[in-house]
């Protein structure tokens, strides 16, 4: 039936049970003559069966990547969604603010993004920018929201692991001005800017499992900590 | 001779599989179990004509009888939600009361059986390869030796089931459901928009 | 008329190849050597297995490519020389995959529903006439058989959906059973007409009773309009997309296999296959000659040329056909509601089907084939 031509609908009044209804009208499939239907549903059958032997004639529709011999060569389709990424501006700094929208935009707060005053600018800036792959449907939601185009979805996708915990990615890997900007800085204000980062932080979800940078979450009950934290 | 001892084991095969199926029909106590001990008996029964050399009336046994009526009756069960429902033993009485009845009734079989003196046909039956043809003609004959009248009586009954099927399950018109859901009803419209409350005070109808 | 002897001597010289069906010799040698029978009966069981074997093997292999290659993707690859070991690979798992039947099951039913499935399809196979020569068994009922068989088909599926005790499983089972029931009178009735055409019902004698030309064409329409009601309906009865309200996965999860896995999966997945084949089989030997060759009446020298391929080629070419629309049906349509489908077969094909049958009936009386002097 295709799309509804609105310029053809009409309102009438109808009765249902004794009571006037105000009805709207619209194009109808039902109200075509037989032969008109057998037609019309024999063509859009006929359409589709073309097609589809179309794309079996045709090799070179076949849209499937065989992945491990040409990984090198491979081609993404350009809205490709894969890793998030922190994007940085031109003075090598992350564009984020940690305004949290993304955070909120999250369907399944697979994003934590924590915020602190800085050490040395003394405004609120970003702390850490916590990404949880495992739980990220790659909805883009994130990447839609943030006005500062500070996050993007980049096209790398080999990041299987063994360890569930290792998904949980610390996205702002190092805090920090650029190498610049650290140059003209002495010794001690230059490690205070300096704060490195190890890729993975957040709350570690699994128990009992300790790696050199991932420290394990305590068992039940609870740490007071995060308990009160409601 | 191995030709007839074929035949006879063939035959008893066949019989002592019927006759076990048909206990299992009786004593089964799931009531699916049941009509599917049936279906074995009607396809045994169907291995008897073909060993009596009528394959058609066997193929149809089968036709009619396994891929018609058993899978009405296991429709009817599941349907009915007694699928699941265990028999309960039967009581003594009705133990003893099912004993008589099938004794006597076995007694009398054989009786019937041992006295009545069968008529050997004046010509021994011949293997004919013709057999859905033979009975084909018969069915639509009209002569003396034909069948059409019952024929088409059969088939004048089964067009009053079918419509009696029909007129049980039609559907009653909708007064309840003013909207209709897509296309396939029979009205007219393919979809039916009920204007909203604010619509209705634009127009102001209801004053 | 100048073409009628000479239709008459093809038609000869076809039946003279002829030779006896498998049956007939085991049934020949039955009063004195006893142990051919046996020999016979053992070479058809063999034949019968090696034939599913294969059916299974390059079916699904060619389903999954070809699906693959109408839906933008490419099928297997991976194991063996363009993914052709992927079916056997697949065998093997759900071979060694546990076999579980649910605790609240009948059991025993549970275990017997897929080899009545299997049986069901197997009995179709054994009357189908492959070549002149090559015929497990030729029954003078043969139409008549391959309908009735088809019923077992349908228990198997309903006491294995039902034996499961699990509500998809039923309602799948309760789906095909309506629709098994429903389409199977629509298929009768077209192949009633080509059981009108060629007065037999024997598929050998089908197939020779189309040496002068084809059942799909020869009938002024009234074969073509069977044929295509046919492959509606056997599509049907195979439970195959656009008709697969029985499986259904976007609702019913697997229909009445969802409780099935290992080997009983795999004789309900490879009876299906089977199915696919023998309903196109069938077709092919009902409505296109089977492995009787192209013939065009007077041009000799092409019917000669026709001739020189061998009729099993012919079958197959035909059969796959019929498999490949089939095929293409599926990876094309989108599946029909369950009201849908019960009004496609009670106020469409039955109907015509019945036009049809009507129509035939004026044609064989009339003579009014193409090429009349042989029917």
């Amino acid at each position: 039936m295709g799309l509804i031509d609105f310029s053809k609908l009409k309102s009438e009044t109808r009765t249902f049970a004794g009571k006037p209804v105000n009805v709207t009208i619209g194009p109808r499939f039902n109200k075509m003559g037989v032969p008109a239907k057998v037609v019309f549903s024999l063509k859009s059958l006929m359409e589709g069966m073309w097609l589809t032997l179309s794309y079996l004639l045709s090799p070179s529709t076949v849209v499937t990547k065989e992945y491990p011999e040409n990984r090198l060569t491979l081609k993404f389709p350009e809205r490709y969604r894969a890793t998030l990424r922190l994007t940085n501006d031109e003075n090598g700094f992350f564009k984020c603010t940690g305004c949290k929208m993304c955070e909120r935009a999250c369907p399944n707060l697979s994003i934590k993004v924590i915020t602190r005053k800085g050490p040395v600018s003394d405004k609120m800036e970003l702390d850490r920018y916590i990404w949880r792959q495992d739980s990220c449907t790659f909805c883009n939601s994130c990447v839609q929201v943030c006005p500062f185009k500070a996050l993007n979805m980049t096209h790398d996708f080999e990041n299987a692991v063994y360890d569930r915990r290792l998904l949980i990615y610390c996205l702002n890997r190092y805090a920090g001005p650029a190498a610049g900007i650290l140059a003209a800085q002495d010794e001690e204000t230059r490690k205070k800017m300096m704060e490195p980062r190890q890729p993975y932080g957040g709350n570690v979800p699994m128990n009992g499992y300790q790696l050199p940078y991932l420290k394990a979450l305590p068992g039940k009950p609870a740490d007071p900590a995060q308990g009160s934290n409601k | 001779m191995t030709g007839q001892a074929v035949f006879a084991i063939t035959f008893y095969a066949l019989s002592v599989a019927a006759l076990s199926l048909a206990f299992a029909v009786v004593t089964a106590r799931k009531l699916l179990r049941a009509a599917i001990a049936l279906m074995g008996v009607l396809s045994m029964s169907a291995g008897f004509y073909v060993m009596l050399e009528a394959e058609f009336l066997a193929g149809i046994q089968v036709l009619v009888y396994v891929g018609g009526i058993v899978i009405l009756m296991i429709f009817a069960v599941m349907l009915t939600r007694s699928a699941d429902l265990m028999e309960k033993d039967p009581t003594f009485l009705r133990k003893l009361l099912g004993a008589a009845s099938s004794l006597s009734f076995f007694c009398s079989t054989v009786v019937v059986l041992r006295t009545s003196p069968f008529l050997q046909s004046a010509e021994p039956v011949t293997a004919t390869t013709e057999n859905a043809r033979v009975i084909g003609r018969a069915l639509m004959d009209y002569g003396p030796t034909g069948y059409v009248l019952p024929f088409e009586l059969v088939s004048l009954l089964l067009l009053a089931a079918l419509i009696g099927g029909i007129v049980i399950s039609r559907k009653t018109l909708p007064f309840e459901q003013p909207f209709t859901s897509g296309g396939d009803l029979p009205g007219e419209a393919d979809f039916v928009v009920p204007l909203t409350q604010s619509d209705k005070a634009v127009e102001g109808g209801d004053r | 008329m100048n073409t009628v002897p000479l239709i008459e001597k093809t038609v000869h010289t076809v039946s003279s190849v002829m030779t006896t069906t498998l049956a007939d010799r085991a049934s020949s040698a039955m009063p004195n050597e006893w142990w051919w029978v046996v020999v016979w009966l053992a070479v058809g069981l063999a034949a019968i297995g090696a034939l599913i074997t294969a059916l299974g093997l390059v079916l699904i292999y060619v389903e999954r490519k070809i699906a693959g290659h109408f839906q933008c993707r490419l099928g297997p690859t991976r194991v063996g020389p363009f993914g052709l070991l992927q079916t056997l690979a697949d065998t093997i798992k759900l071979m060694v995959k546990e076999d579980i039947t649910p605790t609240e099951a009948d059991q025993a039913m549970h275990l017997f529903a897929p080899f009545l499935a299997l049986v069901a399809t197997v009995l179709v196979l054994v009357v189908i006439p492959y070549s002149p020569i090559l015929q497990i068994v030729d029954l003078n009922i043969g139409v008549l058989f391959v309908t009735a068989v088809s019923g077992y088909g349908v228990m198997g599926i309903l006491i294995g959906g039902w034996s499961s005790n699990n509500k998809w499983s039923m309602i799948g089972a309760m789906r095909v059973g309506a629709q098994i029931i429903s389409y199977e009178v629509s298929a009768t009735l077209a192949l009633l007409v080509v059981v009108l055409f060629s007065q037999t019902m024997s598929l050998a004698g089908i197939v020779e009773s189309q040496a002068p030309g084809w059942w799909v064409w020869r009938a002024h329409g009234v074969g073509f309009l069977a044929f295509v009601i046919y492959v509606i309906a056997a599509t049907a009865e195979i439970n195959r997309t656009p008709f697969d309200i029985a499986e259904g996965e976007s609702e019913l999860t697997g229909g009445f296999h969802t409780e099935y896995s290992g080997l009983r999966f795999s004789f309900f997945f490879l009876s299906e296959f089977v199915n696919m084949f023998a309903v196109s089989a069938l077709a092919a030997t009902l409505f296109l000659g089977g492995w009787m060759p192209f013939h065009i009446g007077l041009s000799n020298s092409f019917n000669s040329i026709m001739d020189m391929i061998p009729t099993v080629v012919w079958f197959l070419g035909k059969t796959s056909f019929i498999l490949f629309l089939i095929m293409w049906f599926r990876w094309t349509f989108p599946r029909l509601r369950v009201d849908q489908l019960m009004r496609l077969e009670w106020k469409i094909l039955l109907p015509i089907g019945l036009v049809n049958l009507f129509a035939a009936a004026i044609v064989v009386l009339t003579r009014l084939f193409f090429f009349p002097g042989v029917s």
